[in-house]
């Protein structure tokens, strides 16, 4: 070794991170040198004046009382149900954001591949009225959704290890914003089942995520 | 399939009553504070509590540092909590909720820091370092006062890498992870830091 040791090699010699090599060059070194002896072993002392320094430290008085007012008050804004208005806003956005025709599909009418998406294409405007004819339609499409949703799903978990680890994170991603939305949508229809723009909404969202699903099945298919 | 659950009332110091059932034949024995988590993940408000009591002393010691001023450090705690109350349903218990609690309060030290940095200059000096090593070592003899205010007088982002890595164990790769850098820089900063530390005790 040329000189003495540097401050990073004597930060990794402390914390015994060196390779065997170098910790062999190092004391060797340390063996004829008093002022690296003595930079190491100031080190070491820090090192062990830093860890034994206190990791508790009680606050000056009880935060409890804030934090439990703060935790209603989160929990509040959580419960704050959405109105249909604020869902179908939202899926108007998540529609966009995932690139897609849905939008087209239920309002547009444009072709579509699948009997449920017909049946919903079929819906009437989209002003809230009910339309109660086709609700049954609707609410069948939903569980043919599922099914499909299920299918691809499986496809995913088989191909997961042909995507690297970026690709995936941005597909779970997409999956968790579209799953979310589909969640919401349902605890909606839970208290209004018969709400044919909650029904649309449902429907909108799972086609959201077939259509991410589709893009991923033919990746891995490939 | 009743006889293999059980209902555990445990009562923590506080006093307040804990009831969980648990099946053990799927869990195992869980730790009082296992079981406080799970509540409190169940939206049990008073189990957060429990949860609360166990950490605070640990969470608060670390805004203090990372803060250097008593009062930001209970409002870094605070904030601490609520984001946990909030996130608790994010724990799978991968890691020990500890680890995943300190990693959270990192996350939200660091993001303050961050929103404030653009504001305002963040870099506190206290003066008074004696009552912060008194509230962090009430029966303590001896306490570190110079090591406190050498490490409380680094620049804020040395003072951060310095204590995840040599006070609160945190390895070089989490810190990498948590502050958003590569692992090389954090390596240095630390190093720095700690040749900072030094020449300040060799004053």
């Amino acid at each position: 070794m040329n000189g003495h040791i540097d401050e990073a090699r004597s930060n990794d010699y402390v914390e015994g991170i060196l390779t065997e090599d170098s910790t062999r060059e190092v004391e060797a070194h340390l063996a004829a040198c008093e002022e690296c002896t003595a930079q190491v072993e100031r080190l070491r002392s820090l090192l062990a004046d830093l860890a034994d320094l206190p990791t508790e430290a009680a606050p000056s008085r009880d935060l409890w009382a804030g934090i439990h007012a703060r935790m209603e008050k989160s929990d509040g804004a959580r419960r704050i149900s959405f109105s249909v208005g604020q869902l179908m806003a939202a899926s108007v956005a998540l529609a966009i954001l995932s690139g897609g025709s849905v939008w087209m599909a239920l309002y547009g009418g444009s072709p579509v591949d699948s009997p449920a998406a017909v049946a919903v294409s079929d819906v009437a405007g989209s002003d809230g009225t009910r339309s109660g004819n086709i609700l049954p339609a609707m609410q069948a499409a939903t569980t043919e959704y599922d099914q499909a949703i299920a299918s691809l799903e499986s496809v995913l978990e088989r191909g997961r290890g042909l995507l690297n680890a970026e690709t995936l994170a941005t597909i779970q991603t997409s999956l968790d914003a579209i799953d979310q939305a589909i969640e919401e949508a349902r605890q909606a229809l839970e208290s209004d089942p018969n709400n044919d723009l909650l029904n649309r909404l449902l429907i909108k969202n799972q086609q959201s995520k077939l259509r991410v699903l589709r893009q991923v099945a033919a990746a891995v298919q490939i | 399939m009743r006889d293999e659950t059980r209902t555990l009332v445990a009562r923590d110091t506080m006093g307040f009553a804990l009831v969980t059932e648990i099946d053990e034949e799927v869990d195992g024995p869980l730790s009082l504070i296992d079981r406080m988590v799970r509540q409190a993940q169940a939206g049990d408000p008073d189990a957060f509590e429990g949860v609360y009591r166990a950490h605070v002393g640990r969470i608060h010691s670390l805004c203090l540092r990372m803060s250097r001023d008593p009062q930001e450090a209970e409002a870094l705690t605070q904030d601490v909590f609520v984001r946990a109350w909030q996130k608790l349903g994010s724990f799978r218990g991968d890691s020990q909720f500890s680890t995943w609690l300190h990693r959270l309060a990192v996350n939200v030290i660091l993001q303050d820091r961050r929103t404030r940095g653009r504001r305002q200059s963040r870099e506190h000096v206290v003066e008074d370092l004696e009552q912060y090593a008194i509230a962090a070592t009430p029966a303590t003899p001896g306490m570190k006062v110079d090591l406190e205010r050498a490490i409380a007088r680094l620049p804020a982002g040395a003072k951060e890498v310095l204590v995840l890595r040599d006070v609160q164990g945190f390895k070089y790769r989490e810190i990498a992870e948590l502050t958003g850098v590569t692992l090389g820089t954090v390596k240095a900063q630390i190093h720095r830091a700690r040749a900072l530390v030094q020449e300040a005790l060799e004053r």
